[in-house]
């Protein structure tokens, strides 16, 4: 490939910040394999507080991931498959909290759910209370997470195009059937790609949760939060406990180029 | 027990009413644009109508009345239509023998009931071969064989075939149109296609559309040998004049007479207007006419010269010859010369509109 395939000169400039900014990545990363106290590493990350805030991440994730599978699934097929007035719009508004600072998404969640939120008051008489609960973690979570699956999903379904589904349905098959025989098979690197992302989106979120959710160990303080509140007592643990977050992340960016890029 | 379809789209100026008795192919031609496309669309639920109804062994695939009425609308799925494209489109996941066994499946087979009927079918077009191989493993001839097994297996009372032999390679082209013959023998379908070739071996009627409407309809030798659409003169390889009858023969507009041999139902139809046609073989050119036997005689300005087997076609307006290359060399002949197209009378046949 590198050498069958003719290319035109880059310009020479390009190459020192195309140099600067990789090192710019990869320098803290370095920064910080350096700073771990290798001899404790084990202990560190072992630790009652860690393992729990280790447990609740990667259990909140796997919900949450299961939770945009159910909601961002059927959202991209509608996006990707029918058309209508203002469906530009709602995109827009559906990929919102791609952009919006996770803070400002915890907030609002806070105003919608929690208890003199939006809709506080109707679960209240329910006797459901879902702010500072592993719930609500799941739900910032998902929150944050769903666009990204939508994005992926819906892109792998506007690629595949539908003239697989119209020969499905004029061979008989239902709706349903198309979709379960057809479209998902067809756009399954897309999906996995998709899960990928939400899952390493929820595993890294800090800012919904920790306004939405609060932080009580091993109910709504992750590996993120455990990891801010080490800073200030255990600086030591901390960085163990980042080092753990960038392993599980290096993991998840090779799954994904595995199931096909990044969407 | 047929299809009857009356359909309306006001936005693609498509009226069409046909009926295809159970057991007919019928071939759908027409120039590009010509609502080809939108009659199968229509009937296999892709498209709908503005208004119209289509009924199909009984079963009522639309009724769609003006607005504020009931109306009816079967879903693709359940009309039982299958539609053969110009790409075989075969599902990528799936095995050669799971694509075909797929309509079986869909339509409540138990999966060793689908696999069963899928290999009969794989074996009526001889592909049995291939029933393990997935489709990018699959050459053109290949695939598009076991998209008809496909459409075949989902038993259809109705068959919609789009062009299914456009994509393929000129070599593979016979083997597949043999087959198609084959297992078309018997059934009610709809072929649309651009060749006379495929009318002639495939079906037993020809409709001719322009500008979304019927212009022409009537059994494949009488459509292809005595044209009266100017598409269908095409489509056959023909010359086709128009013009009023007079005694021999019959007159254009531009006061040209044209002589041949008569047919005798001429004298029996009250139609005033008579078409000509004659192949492009049978004209010769010349700068000056001869006289000598009778003929008709046409002036003409060459528009383009283009190769056409061993001969090379003369095209101008409406006519066309085809003459060899030695004819071409010794008159010099180049496109906005004028010059005389002559045809033997007796090469010409002459019948009522």
């Amino acid at each position: 490939m590198a050498a069958s395939s003719a290319q035109v000169g880059l310009p020479r400039w390009a190459f020192l910040p195309a140099v600067a900014g990789a090192l710019f990545i990869m320098l803290p990363l370095v920064a910080l394999l350096v700073r771990v106290d290798w001899s404790n590493f084990v202990g560190l990350v072992t630790s009652d507080s860690a393992l729990a805030a280790l447990w609740l991440s990667l259990k909140t994730s796997t919900t949450s991931t299961a939770l945009c599978l159910v909601f961002g699934v059927p959202m991209a097929l509608v996006l990707a498959r029918t058309e209508f007035r203002g469906e530009q719009a709602l995109r827009s508004l559906i990929l919102l909290p791609l952009v919006l600072p996770p803070v400002v998404g915890g907030i609002a969640l806070l105003y919608t759910f929690g208890r003199r939120g939006l809709l506080g008051s109707t679960l209240d008489v329910l006797g459901i209370q879902i702010a500072f609960s592993t719930t609500a973690v799941v739900m910032a979570q998902t929150f944050v997470a769903l666009p990204f699956l939508v994005l992926s999903l819906e892109g792998a379904m506007r690629t595949a195009g539908h003239r697989y589904e119209v020969v499905a349905a004029t061979l008989g098959a239902r709706p349903t059937t198309v979709f379960r025989r057809v479209t998902l098979p067809l756009v399954l690197p897309g999906l996995v790609s998709g899960a990928i992302l939400s899952f390493a989106r929820s595993l890294g979120e800090f800012g919904a949760t920790i306004t939405f959710a609060g932080s009580l160990q091993g109910v709504t303080r992750t590996l993120p939060l455990e990891i801010y509140l080490q800073r200030e007592t255990d600086p030591d643990a901390a960085v163990a406990l980042s080092l753990l977050l960038v392993l599980v992340a290096v993991l998840v960016i090779g799954l994904a180029r595995g199931g096909r890029g990044l969407g | 027990m047929s299809l009857e379809l009356s359909a309306q789209v006001t936005d693609r100026e498509f009226d069409l009413d046909l009926s295809v008795p159970t057991g007919q192919v019928v071939a759908l031609i027409g120039p590009n644009g010509a609502g080809k496309s939108t009659t199968l669309s229509v009937i296999s639920g892709l498209l709908r109508p503005d208004r119209g109804h289509a009924i199909l062994d009984g079963q009522t695939l639309f009724d769609l009345k003006a607005p504020g009425s009931a109306s009816v609308w079967t879903p693709p799925h359940a009309r039982g239509v299958a539609l053969l494209a110009q790409e075989p489109l075969l599902f990528p996941h799936l095995s050669a023998l799971d694509n075909v066994a797929f309509g079986p499946r869909s339509t409540g087979q138990s999966k060793q009931d689908s696999r069963n009927s899928g290999l009969r079918w794989l074996d009526e077009v001889d592909a049995r071969e291939f029933a393990d191989r997935k489709p990018a493993q699959l050459s053109g001839g290949q695939a598009q064989r076991i998209a008809v097994a496909r459409a075949l297996a989902a038993e259809p009372s109705l068959l919609l075939l789009d062009e299914p032999m456009a994509a393929l390679d000129v070599a593979v082209a016979p083997a597949l149109r043999q087959m198609l013959g084959r297992v078309l023998t018997g059934r009610t379908a709809l072929l649309v296609t651009h060749d006379a070739l495929d009318a002639l071996l495939l079906a037993d009627r020809v409709v001719v559309l322009e500008d979304g409407r019927i212009v022409e309809d009537g059994a494949t030798g009488q459509v292809l040998s005595r044209p009266r659409s100017a598409f269908a003169a095409r489509i056959a390889g023909l010359n086709m004049i128009r013009g009023n009858r007079v005694e021999g023969g019959l007159r254009t507009d531009d006061g040209v007479l044209v002589s041949g041999r008569v047919d005798a139902t001429l004298d029996q139809t009250s139609s005033t207007e008579a078409i000509a046609v004659f192949r492009p073989s049978a004209v010769s050119i010349f700068e000056q006419p001869p006289g000598g036997s009778p003929q008709d005689v046409f002036d003409v300005v060459i528009t383009e010269l283009e190769p056409q087997g061993d001969r090379i076609r003369v095209r101008t307006g409406q006519l066309n010859a085809d003459v060899t290359p030695a004819a071409v060399a010794q008159l010099g002949l180049t496109p906005g010369q004028r010059v005389s197209f002559v045809v033997k009378a007796n090469e010409v046949d002459i019948y009522p509109v």
